[in-house]
């Protein structure tokens, strides 16, 4: 089992005490949930689990670590972080490199070849109200649900994350242990960008304004993103205040473009922000626009090798200019 | 406290019901993109009844009475200071289609904002607003209403309780209120409603009863405030901040999380930059973000997720219940719903529980 080789590294290098953590998944409190699971000694390495319901891009907790709960008078460790990594993960990985946000000795890497992850807000209104832990295993084209000893085959279709069909990264591009065969890439589309690019501009200034509307502004996707790592985000600055607290459709459209704008050349398209949205706003939609005009424009995809310099911080003389009009 | 009349209504004549409540803005859980919020109802052919009653609005009913953003006054600053409060435009409301342990938490609401002084803004719609409840027939996957002193059918902070028999409704006055309002009802639909038969009040008290026993997640928080006082330096609470990213999820989608910031919102009129026209609002803050209690001189003693965390557990099992004799929770499970992470407070509290001290 892939797990176990995991778990027998882990325990080594915590017993070893080469890392501070290991950060896997552990199955969570009720029904399909999985938490995020900090391992801080060999014995918590057996909470360990890995299923297609394990969604969480942990690199995040490269930055929210930074600033780290201790206890007073304890130091930060200088040790590095272990932790499980799918391929829209490691490319997290390999855009904070390239941005000179993390060295590659920080960290040791579990990659994990990615089949698709389950989308929870499809698995819950499939199978509402499951309070018992429930486990799923991937079999061909199709998901077995487990529910109280109960197997329910559903086809993968019918689960899987929108943005996980086209994943076109679904191997680990950075590791240091490889947990299983690599997997075949998905089909590389952008049916849903291409539908609402066909629409006028304000169509789509409606669309998105009908759902930034009744966004809350709970920064549940700023917060969970790998990548939005600033110390001072602009969305929260007192001086000058950029961003109004008042929640409304002005001011939330603001958010959401700011965070997108700033989002160009560096989303690595994981979908954590759609994931936590409990509003359901469709965010993945407006950055897989971003990501398709940052390849259509300037034949860039962040987050594939830490060396090539981050888009926006490179100028050619042969790239496009089309959009300055 | 009035005697209770109960009646039962025929399912499809909801929107007779409905209808009959005029004079009042009717706020009712309506499906907006997939997403279950309470919602202005205009049309009442876009209201249907199995939607709105198959679980909690994400959104809490707080926002009903307690808007996430809030004007408070405008002002117009040129060389004297001109202030101008808004007009109470608020109609009589309808708030339709809650859950006791929503219900409940405008209760929790009324002890912090509703009294003296009380807030002007809050209790002017505490006033106008009318609770028609809905009994939960089935608990959702987090629900723990039981456990902090609610219940699935607690007639608590509502004016009418709704009870679903399948093909009917019993309809159950509990206040003046509601009494007065189901009276005026009746007038003016005269076969709508019928006196409920006692097999039917019977089998509602049934209902209630299942869905008490179906609750699925219990914890006696018997000695609660205690206990936690005895532990706030534990190591525990690092354990359990460590996955936490420290958004507004829990906070925001709490029924009975009342903390808010209050800003100025101003534009320079001109050039002149000593003159300005805005207005101050008031918006819902998160003790889960940096900006809360950060202070003047750049000081913030909840530096840590640790800290925020703690602050928003104390606040609801400890500081609140000592000071007004009640939990700030209601058990609606939406926190657990929705974290993105799975930080679960039921969890965290069966934890503090079991460590001995």
């Amino acid at each position: 089992m892939n797990l176990d080789k995991a778990k027998i590294e882990a325990k080594k290098m915590l017993s070893r005490g080469e890392v501070k953590y290991v950060i896997g998944y552990e199955i969570g409190t009720y029904g399909f949930r999985i938490s995020p699971s900090f391992a801080r000694t060999p014995e918590e390495v057996d909470k360990f689990t890995l299923s297609p319901l394990c969604a969480n891009n942990l690199v995040t907790y490269l930055k929210v670590e930074r600033s780290p709960p201790l206890p007073k008078g304890i130091k930060p460790s200088n040790l590095k972080v272990a932790l499980f990594a799918k391929g829209c993960d490691s490319r997290a990985i390999l855009q904070l490199i390239a941005e000179k946000n993390l060295s590659r000795e920080d960290v040791f890497i579990f990659g994990v070849p990615c089949t698709g992850r389950i989308d929870p807000k499809k698995i819950e209104a499939m199978f509402p109200r499951v309070v018992s832990k429930a486990d799923v295993v991937e079999k061909d084209d199709s998901y077995i649900i487990m529910i109280e000893g109960k197997d329910h085959p559903v086809p993968k279709d019918k689960l899987i994350f929108d943005h996980c069909r086209s994943c076109q990264y679904p191997n680990p591009l950075v590791y240091d242990l490889l947990l299983g065969d690599e997997v075949a890439a998905g089909e590389d589309y952008y049916d849903s960008v291409v539908e609402l690019e066909k629409q006028t501009l304000n169509e789509r200034w409606n669309y998105w304004r009908s759902h930034f509307e009744r966004c809350i502004r709970c920064n549940a996707c700023r917060n969970v993103c790998p990548l939005c790592y600033c110390d001072d985000c602009i969305l929260e600055r007192l001086k000058p205040q950029w961003m109004r607290r008042s929640v409304n459709a002005n001011d939330n459209t603001v958010y959401h473009l700011t965070r997108a704008y700033h989002m160009a050349g560096r989303c690595i398209s994981c979908g954590e922000c759609e994931r936590v949205c409990p509003m359901h706003l469709p965010l993945m939609k407006l950055y897989k626009k971003l990501e398709k005009d940052v390849k259509e424009l300037f034949e860039y995809t962040p987050g594939l090798t830490a060396e090539e310099k981050p888009l926006l911080t490179t100028f050619k003389p042969e790239d496009s200019e089309e959009f300055i009009k | 406290m009035t005697a209770t009349e109960i009646f039962t209504l025929p399912k499809n004549r909801m929107h007779a019901f409905l209808g009959a409540l005029s004079g009042y803005k009717l706020y009712a859980p309506v499906l907006v993109e997939g997403v279950l919020l309470f919602d202005l109802i205009t049309d009442l052919k876009k209201f249907s009844c199995d939607a709105a009653l198959s679980g909690n609005p994400v959104k809490p009913p707080k926002a009903l009475l307690f808007p996430q953003t809030e004007t408070m006054f405008r002002f117009n600053v040129t060389r004297d200071v001109d202030i101008s409060v808004g007009k109470d435009n608020e109609g009589e409301r309808i708030i339709f289609g809650i859950h006791s342990c929503d219900a409940r938490s405008f209760l929790i609401f009324d002890q912090v904002f509703d009294r003296d002084p009380s807030d002007p803004y809050y209790a002017n719609r505490r006033r106008k607003t009318v609770i028609i409840g809905i009994a939960c027939n089935i608990p959702g996957a987090n629900c723990f209403c039981t456990s902090v002193g609610g219940g699935p059918a607690s007639k608590e902070g509502l004016d009418v309780l709704f009870t679903d028999l399948g093909d009917r409704y019993v309809v159950e006055t509990v206040t003046t209120r509601g009494k007065v309002l189901i009276k005026q009802v009746r007038k003016t639909n005269p076969d709508l409603m019928a006196e409920c038969q006692a097999v039917d009040i019977q089998k509602a008290l049934e209902l209630h009863k299942s869905a008490e026993e179906k609750m699925p997640r219990n914890i006696d928080l018997d000695g609660m405030p205690k206990k936690l006082a005895r532990l706030s330096e534990h190591q525990f609470w690092s354990d359990i901040s460590s996955k936490c990213i420290a958004c507004g999820i829990c906070t925001y989608l709490c029924p009975t999380c009342y903390c808010f910031d209050i800003q100025d919102e101003a534009a320079p009129l001109s050039a002149n930059v000593y003159k300005l026209v805005g207005k101050r609002v008031r918006v819902w803050d998160s003790c889960m973000f940096p900006e809360y209690t950060l202070q003047a001189s750049g000081y913030n003693p909840r530096p840590l997720r640790i800290h925020r965390i703690k602050n928003r557990i104390y606040h609801k099992y400890k500081w609140h219940p000592e000071n007004f004799k009640s939990f700030a929770c209601v058990g609606c499970g939406r926190c657990i719903d929705f974290c993105p992470v799975n930080v679960d407070i039921v969890e965290i509290l069966s934890k503090v529980k079991a460590i001995r001290d």
